[in-house]
């Protein structure tokens, strides 16, 4: 009895040892998984381009031309994901006549997965945004907001996370100080908790406890500032679990995306595109499946063209 | 070797044989720019959405909101559109703030069109005259601040200011200046309306920072809307002069 269980363990061990060695003598071509994030920030409104009144922006931007780009990326993208940092709201009469309620059903219709608050959000009061929630079929994610005693307190979570294939995608989102950039009466009880800690306490669950093999923050901090004030090239540097920061607030232009050394010295990229729709951001995020000590095709740095036209 | 040791070893072989990790490989940015000339076409459906909105947002902005007497023009030191623009705030702060303040101010740059046509006002010139989404406040300051501002607004070469307050702008500093008919005491506290684009120091004005304020929790361009729309329901035309609030010193 004992010897017969023996040999039936052994001849599976011995079947799955053969299994296992089987992709050896694939090294050379390691199985490569790719996964397109598309993301936008401060669009403020913008619902269609700028007007051709001979500005300086005229013609740029506009949703009907963004979606069109977002079909045409899917079509050949497995797997993607598309976020934005935040101040969905204000800066066209588009949101001082309707509330922010048309933003809300193009981003849905443009298939957006997770969004978070940008101080110009509140612009309607916390009621306001709470009003158009419901016609946001993507989720809202900040985790430095204590929203405990507002309306929003059971419709904004801390993170989400994302299955994409294999891949586990886990998204937070942080949000600036309020106070003396938004009224009071706008924000009402949402209390303000540090970005750092509260970034690093949610990306350190979704690295370890939720074992999320890439980790998103999406900031509405700001790209840097000349004073000593939270942004996002602070919080790279302070963070130890966060793979990308998607920034927002100070409307930055980035030629191409900025990267950090963390904590740990290792690499945060940052990337942030303007505002108004005029830009969609693109970051390929290429993981490879291979053994614990072996990676073909790692290359901390990112190559190719930053920015694309579309002339 | 027992069953059982084959049981512990087992899982470590299967480790061994096919435990494989993610790793990060590697990022490629490619951000898109999308430009007015940019082959690419306007999805229908997006378009459609949009289309019921912009009439309606259309047909809303061309809504005639009032009468203007004469145009209204910008200019410094002192002109007819800075003017009209200084009273409809100073009138609609006092309202919010259910108190008396003692005067208000727009930065000369806040003033996005150079003139308002005689005739009919719509709604959307206002969006012109102010399309960013600034705040109205109440600044606490001291007389002696104060002193300091009217040297910033006179080294700007003159800045709109409400009914009631005269300065004159000699050089980079401002002299001769009545606050309802007194000067400044540099130790009294005054009450001013004014934009928290300026009260957060926009313009330069440092200053303003750290002063204590009162959020009115309105915007500006919302308030010259309804300013308008009461002048209009009391028949009103909208109109302003120069009256001598700014003036060149000989």
């Amino acid at each position: 009895m004992k010897r017969r269980s023996f040999l039936k363990k052994t001849s599976l061990g011995a079947g799955l040892l053969t299994a296992g060695s089987f992709p050896l003598a694939a090294f050379d071509k390691p199985e490569v998984i790719k996964l397109t994030i598309l993301h936008t920030n401060d669009v403020h409104s913008r619902i269609e381009a700028f007007p051709m009144d001979g500005g300086r922006m005229q013609g740029l931007g506009g949703a009907a031309k963004r979606a069109t780009l977002l079909e045409q990326i899917r079509k050949v993208e497995k797997h993607t994901l598309l976020l934005d940092a935040g101040d969905i709201f204000q800066g066209t009469p588009y949101f001082n006549y309707f509330g922010g309620e048309l933003e809300f059903k193009l981003m849905s219709a443009m298939k957006y997965d997770v969004a978070t608050i940008g101080n110009h959000d509140f612009d309607a009061g916390i009621d306001g945004l709470a009003k158009q929630l419901p016609k946001a079929k993507f989720s809202f994610v900040n985790c430095n907001y204590d929203l405990s005693d507002t309306i929003l307190h059971d419709k904004v979570k801390p993170y989400k996370i994302f299955r994409k294939g294999d891949l586990k995608i886990g998204v937070l989102g942080v949000g600036i100080e309020l106070e003396g950039l938004v009224p009071e009466n706008l924000y009402q009880k949402t209390r303000y908790l540090d970005p750092i800690a509260k970034a690093n306490q949610y990306a350190a669950l979704l690295k370890h406890d939720e074992k999320c093999d890439y980790v998103i923050c999406l900031s509405h901090l700001g790209y840097k500032y000349k004073e000593d004030k939270i942004s996002d090239i602070a919080l790279a540097k302070q963070s130890e679990d966060i793979d990308l920061i998607l920034g927002g607030h100070t409307h930055t232009f980035l030629e191409q995306p900025d990267q950090i050394r963390n904590k740990k010295d290792r690499p945060v990229i940052i990337n942030q595109v303007g505002w108004a729709g005029i830009m969609l951001g693109r970051l390929d995020v290429y993981f490879e499946r291979n053994f614990k000590d072996k990676c073909v095709t790692c290359n901390n740095i990112f190559i190719g063209q930053s920015v694309e036209s579309n002339k | 070797m027992s069953a059982k040791q084959y049981l512990f070893f087992l899982p470590v072989l299967l480790l061994f044989a096919c435990t494989k990790v993610l790793h990060l490989a590697e990022t490629k940015p490619a951000n898109y720019r999308i430009d007015a000339d940019a082959e690419i076409t306007e999805d229908p459906a997006i378009k459609e959405m949009i289309q019921p909105y912009k009439k309606q947002l259309d047909a809303e902005m061309n809504k005639v909101i009032g009468e203007v007497a004469l145009t209204l023009s910008k200019a410094k030191p002192e002109s007819t559109l800075g003017n009209w623009t200084a009273d409809a705030i100073q009138q609609k702060c006092t309202d919010y703030y259910q108190q008396p303040i003692d005067f208000s101010i727009v930065n000369y740059g806040g003033l996005r069109i150079p003139n308002v046509r005689k005739g009919s006002i719509s709604k959307g010139k206002v969006f012109e005259l102010m399309p960013f989404d600034n705040m109205l406040v109440v600044l606490h300051l001291d007389g002696q601040t104060l002193l300091d501002f009217f040297d910033h607004m006179a080294s700007n070469g003159g800045w709109p200011i409400s009914r009631g307050v005269t300065y004159q702008i000699a050089g980079e500093k401002a002299k001769k200046i009545l606050v309802n008919g007194k000067s400044i005491d540099p130790q009294k506290m005054y009450k001013i309306g004014m934009s928290d684009y300026i009260a957060n120091g926009g313009d330069r004005c440092v200053f303003f920072k750290d002063k204590k304020r009162d959020q009115l929790g309105k915007l500006f361009r919302d308030a010259l809307l309804e300013y308008v729309e009461e002048q209009t329901a009391k028949q009103q035309l909208l109109s302003a002069a120069i009256e001598g609030r700014v003036t060149l010193a000989e």
